[in-house]
């Protein structure tokens, strides 16, 4: 499994539309702060953005962006490049361990390590798709599997959305027909449910229980539950929650949003757990609509119990909670200047991060206070 | 009226020091309000001991929740509680995460640019308020009858001893392995947290241990100097 350790990206260079990130390091647990419009959200979109591309999940390029990527798998160092100018690949190359496997240049063409024949080829592919990802052969390139593994294992989700909770499953006629859903599309928690119940049955149910509750919402029963309401036409499911004390089911469009969001990311997490192993799970405004205890408690479980050590966890947040429960060390302190973006952290600005461990001040206030701005200066 | 303000990083030093207020002021000459921070920057009040106009003392004790937090809060709200003609204003937090060794320096840092036109101070428990809990070792036994000084050591090769609580690098850890002998824990949540506050001896803690740990005597000194003149 692959693990992302640094990341560059920018796009629309010298124009109006201009933005860029510099290089920044990546740890396997990290947490992403900064003030409002400073680019965390754009750059959980820029990582996934790549992991859409080298998932295959993207086939065309987008319009402009030019990445470079740092992986490891624990032994070798992966190094991708890619440049997209005008839904056109410029640019891309994957090196392991420094020896070049793949470059492609302009109009598609380029060379390509063929393992089998120990020797490199010339290939030319359409110019608006990653050779890496159409010329995926496990026999001749099996170097790209690793990029789609870590393509196809790389989630995203945004804590601050209705993850769902404004989404219903269609009754089906043949229930044996189990329709395939995408594991990114993370507003599909109610057949993401499903399908995990019909695969482990009460097991799957027990997980997602144990976790809400040790989060602080204390659940007795999951189910799926056929949707009735005035608003309601046709045979809708949806998920019901059977809540400690109450003597009713309560439905999905009943339940707060801060509870549900919780919910949805649990299942998500669990279910995706079935079907793969995921590398990477980014999630924007973590902490969103949550109070203090439950805030905290849910941070407290993807950081000890769900990512570690079993994949990199990258989250954002402008929640005081969750800033002041996040130790400085996972902390990515996001500066913009203009159109361009730093991020600094406690391996390329120690003194500074080390110095503030010590004023006895909450985590939030290395945000809020000047030392944000030593940090820069530094 | 003599105001005091005691910030602390959570529920455990709260109800500890609301237990050890009463047992120092006497219950009829204190009044207490104990407020614990919500969502935004709101406080709560949770408990609260006779009315402020009924005592000569008033001590408000702010949970901060997180130890983090201790500091922060104590600035953000200095100002106004001087205007409120608070006499003093504490703070307490736990050296731990921080190494032990580290406890002078954190001492230093942690109280360097407070504001001191009414005395300001931030005091360490070390390594956590559990040590003093720990030292306080008769409790144990109203705990659990079984658990003697003897059998901890025997089990567990912990020295309960007060001369040495200040040495354990994780005491709310120690004193869950403690609960754990008999099937009991310490978790800090709100419904075990009450076996252990309830059972210690607070006049025990005020009286002898102070001479043993140095951190709880700070405290306690603290406490006394706010009392004193009027006991004089």
């Amino acid at each position: 499994m692959l693990t992302l350790k640094k990341l560059k990206y920018s796009e629309f260079a010298n124009d109006p539309r201009e933005w860029s990130v510099e290089e920044f390091d990546l740890f396997h647990i990290n947490l992403l702060v900064g003030k409002n419009a400073t680019g965390k959200t754009r750059t959980l979109n820029v990582i996934n953005s790549l992991a859409d591309l080298l998932s295959g999940r993207i086939r065309s390029v987008f319009l402009e962006g030019t990445y470079s990527a740092h992986f490891t798998d624990g032994q070798k160092s992966y190094y991708f490049e890619l440049i997209i100018k005008e839904r056109r690949i410029e640019r891309e190359v994957l090196s392991i361990d420094g020896n070049k496997l793949l470059e492609r240049g302009e109009g598609g063409k380029g060379e390509i390590f063929a393992a089998q024949l120990k020797e490199k080829i010339k290939f030319q592919t359409p110019e608006n798709e990653l050779a890496s990802v159409s010329r995926r052969d496990t026999i001749q390139h099996p170097y790209f599997e690793m990029l789609n593994t870590w393509g196809q294992g790389t989630l995203h989700y945004s804590f601050g959305t209705s993850l769902g909770k404004d989404q219903f499953m269609v009754t089906r006629s043949d229930p044996e027909k189990t329709p395939q859903f995408d594991l990114k599309d993370t507003g599909k928690v109610v057949p993401f449910f499903n399908l995990g119940l019909k695969a482990k049955g009460e097991k799957f149910k027990d997980a997602i229980k144990e976790k809400m509750n040790s989060i602080g919402y204390e659940i007795e029963d999951i189910e799926i539950i056929k949707l009735k309401g005035k608003n309601i036409s046709g045979d809708l499911e949806g998920i019901g929650v059977k809540e400690k004390g109450l003597n009713t089911m309560v439905t999905q469009m009943e339940l707060s949003q801060g509870m549900f969001r919780v919910l949805s990311l649990i299942i998500q997490l669990e279910y995706c757990r079935q079907k793969t192993e995921p590398s990477l799970i980014l999630i924007d405004d973590i902490g969103e609509g949550l109070d203090f205890e439950r805030a905290v408690s849910l941070v407290k479980l993807l950081v000890d119990e769900e990512a570690n050590p079993k994949f990199q966890l990258i989250m954002a947040t402008n929640d005081r909670f969750v800033m002041n429960n996040i130790p400085l060390e996972y902390w990515s302190l996001i500066q913009r200047n203009g159109s361009h973006c730093k991020i600094f952290n406690h391996k390329n600005s120690a003194e500074k991060f080390e110095e503030f461990k010590f004023t006895g001040l909450s985590n939030f206030d290395f945000l809020a206070s000047d030392f944000v701005n030593k940090v820069v200066q530094n | 009226m003599n105001k005091l303000a005691i910030f602390v990083e959570g529920q455990t030093e709260a109800q500890f020091i609301y237990k050890l207020l009463l047992e120092i002021f006497g219950e009829a000459n204190i009044s207490i309000q104990y407020e614990q921070k919500e969502i935004g920057k709101k406080f709560n009040i949770i408990r609260a001991h006779n009315d402020i106009s009924e005592t000569g003392y008033y001590v408000l004790i702010k949970d901060c929740m997180g130890d983090g937090s201790v500091k922060s809060t104590l600035l953000e709200d200095w100002e106004r509680l001087k205007d409120s003609g608070y006499k003093k204003i504490l703070g307490l937090r736990d050296v731990y995460s921080f190494k032990i060794s580290e406890a002078p320096k954190l001492k230093e840092s942690f109280n360097k640019d407070l504001p001191d036109s009414i005395p300001t101070k931030i005091l360490l428990a070390i390594h956590e308020t559990e040590a003093w809990f720990i030292a306080e070792n008769s409790h144990f036994g109203r705990i659990d009858s079984r658990l003697t000084k003897e059998m901890i050591e025997s089990e567990l090769s912990i020295n309960v001893n007060p001369s040495n609580v200040e040495n354990i690098e994780h005491p709310a850890k120690v004193l869950n392995e403690i609960y754990g002998l008999v099937g009991k824990k310490y978790d800090k949540k709100r419904y075990t947290l009450p076996i252990t506050i309830e059972n210690l001896d607070y006049g025990e803690l005020y009286l002898r241990l102070t001479k043993d740990i140095s951190s709880l005597k700070e405290l306690i000194s603290e406490l006394d100097q706010f009392i004193r003149p009027q006991l004089n």
